[in-house]
């Protein structure tokens, strides 16, 4: 007996088996059919370790797209280029940023866009670019890798520094100085005692000082009687001494004017040629006063000369002293 | 009357006598030979229409021995002479003066009055000290020298102001023996201090008029 298959159910049992595959396949690999993706440039400052093709791309914590590629920057070799694709509902503009991130401490990187608030203009590739740029920042926690290394060196130099601080010996004077301080303050407190006996003379010197200013007052009173009996004949004689004065100034400034030119002429003239005079005659005065002494000393000598030795020149030996 | 006569004869007598007495004070020279007189002499030219400041030349005050118109001799063992038969043609300070003002003046914008030249109102007035001026005889006739030391003080008369005071100092060895070759030594010597004060006073006159 021949078993008689049905040709059209076998193709379409096929054919659903197959469909079905399809789908179950497209529902394994999440292909999102409807999804529209923009492509944006992000180029970061140094390094992206731990970032990879395919690293998601995050928006306030949800995946909205992945990274498409990492190449170094064209013209700069300082940066890197990172391709990313996100979906177009993501409100990418002017004000966006992306920022290089770590999940925990396992040094996988991912990429989170933020700051898009409304109302600033989409962000578009300018002239010269391929794509839009979104503009980057380095992470804190990108910042803190970069300058573990230094901080870790510099508090290996503090702790070295700390242990050279707290040697043996400078703890011994770190304690005599608290020791002193201690002695120090304890005879602050033991002079407050001193204080107050100063406080006590203090108060003696006042009072004597003010029983002095009694005095004195007194003793201006008494001035100012005698200032009211005698220094009325001082003063009247003071005034007329004054007014002589007075009357003998004008008398000069007149007398001046009368004469002006003349004193002029004795100022600017005369009076640099008696300085002249002065000196000439200080001059003559230093030759006679010369002259006086050794006439003084020895009369005969001024006039014929003084005994004196001579040399001769041509024999090369002094000749016997003159009479 | 007669004794008016004895009177007066007497008195001749008495001042004949005391005028022989004084026989051995009074001389007019001895009969020996006349003196060689030298003078130093600026080789450079005079003055002329200068217009700068004018500085009044003191006259030089000398050191012990150099007084007077004798050439001095500087013998070992700080013994002073003069030269025999030798003088200069003036007094030492007039002929160093005479000397720096044709020297300064030819130099220099400067007017420069010396003695006589107290009417004319200055503007500094320089002073010399003329330490040394000797003959220096030396072991033999080569090593024989002259020595000029000379020292100058420029005061500016407005305020007194001391505006410099070197010392120039020179020694020249003779050349040949005899007086001619000291002497000739003594002008040349005189010529470089000279030669350095010109240098030092055409800078050091600028603060004449300056103050």
């Amino acid at each position: 007996m021949e078993t008689r298959a049905s040709h059209i159910l076998v193709g379409s049992f096929v054919l659903a088996f197959l469909a079905g595959l399809i789908a179950f396949a497209i529902w394994i690999a999440k292909v999102d059919l409807d999804a529209e993706y923009q492509e944006y440039d992000i180029f970061f400052d140094g390094s992206v370790s731990g970032l990879y093709k395919r690293s998601i791309v995050y928006y306030l914590g949800i995946p909205v797209g992945d990274v498409r590629d990492i190449t170094l920057a064209p013209h700069d070799s300082e940066k890197v280029r990172v391709l990313v694709r996100l979906r177009s509902e993501v409100p990418v503009n002017e004000e966006t940023y992306a920022r290089l991130e770590f999940q925990g401490l396992t040094g996988v990187a991912y990429i989170e866009i933020k700051g898009s608030p409304q109302g600033s203009a989409p962000l578009k590739a300018k002239a010269g670019q391929e794509r839009p740029v979104i503009r980057s920042e380095a992470s804190p926690i990108q910042e803190v890798f970069e300058t573990a290394p230094n901080l870790i060196n510099e508090a290996i130099l503090t702790v070295g520094q700390v242990k050279k601080m707290l040697a043996e010996k400078n703890l011994e004077r770190v304690s005599n100085i608290l020791e002193n301080t201690e002695r120090a303050t304890r005879n602050i407190a033991d002079g407050t005692e001193d204080l107050d006996a100063l406080m006590a003379e203090v108060r003696e010197v006042m009072g004597r000082v003010n029983e002095t200013a009694a005095k004195l007052g007194a003793l201006a009173d008494s001035g100012n009687k005698l200032l009211a009996e005698d220094g009325e004949r001082l003063v009247a004689e003071a005034i007329e001494t004054m007014d002589a004065a007075q009357a003998m100034l004008e008398r000069v400034d007149a007398l001046v004017a009368a004469n002006e030119d003349s004193v002029t002429q004795f100022v600017s003239g005369s009076l640099p040629e008696v300085t002249r005079m002065i000196m000439d005659l200080r001059s003559t005065a230093r030759s006679l006063s010369r002259l006086v002494r050794k006439i003084e000393q020895n009369p005969a000598e001024t006039l014929l000369g003084p005994k004196e030795s001579s040399y001769d020149v041509d024999a090369r030996k002094v000749k016997e002293t003159k009479e | 009357m007669r004794q008016l006569l004895k009177k007066n004869a007497l008195s001749l007598v008495a001042a004949s006598a005391l005028l022989a007495s004084c026989g051995p004070l009074i001389s007019f020279g001895d009969e020996g030979p006349a003196d060689e007189i030298y003078t130093l002499r600026y080789q450079g030219g005079y003055p002329v229409n200068a217009t700068g400041p004018v500085v009044f030349i003191d006259e030089p005050t000398v050191a012990d021995s150099l007084k007077g118109d004798k050439v001095a001799v500087a013998l070992p063992g700080n013994r002073r002479s003069i030269i025999d038969g030798v003088r200069w043609s003036a007094p030492l300070a007039d002929l160093l003066r005479d000397y720096m003002l044709r020297a300064l003046g030819a130099s220099s914008e400067v007017r420069v009055v010396g003695d006589g030249g107290l009417d004319i109102q200055s503007s500094c007035r320089l002073g010399m000290k003329v330490w040394e001026m000797d003959y220096i005889p030396g072991a033999r006739a080569g090593d024989d020298k002259v020595s000029v030391v000379l020292e100058f003080t420029l005061v500016r008369l407005k305020d007194n102001q001391l505006l410099g005071m070197p010392t120039i100092a020179k020694e020249v060895g003779t050349r040949g023996s005899g007086t001619n070759a000291v002497m000739a030594a003594f002008n040349e010597a005189m010529g470089d201090a000279a030669g350095d004060a010109a240098s030092w006073f055409g800078k050091a006159h600028e603060a004449c008029n300056a103050g």
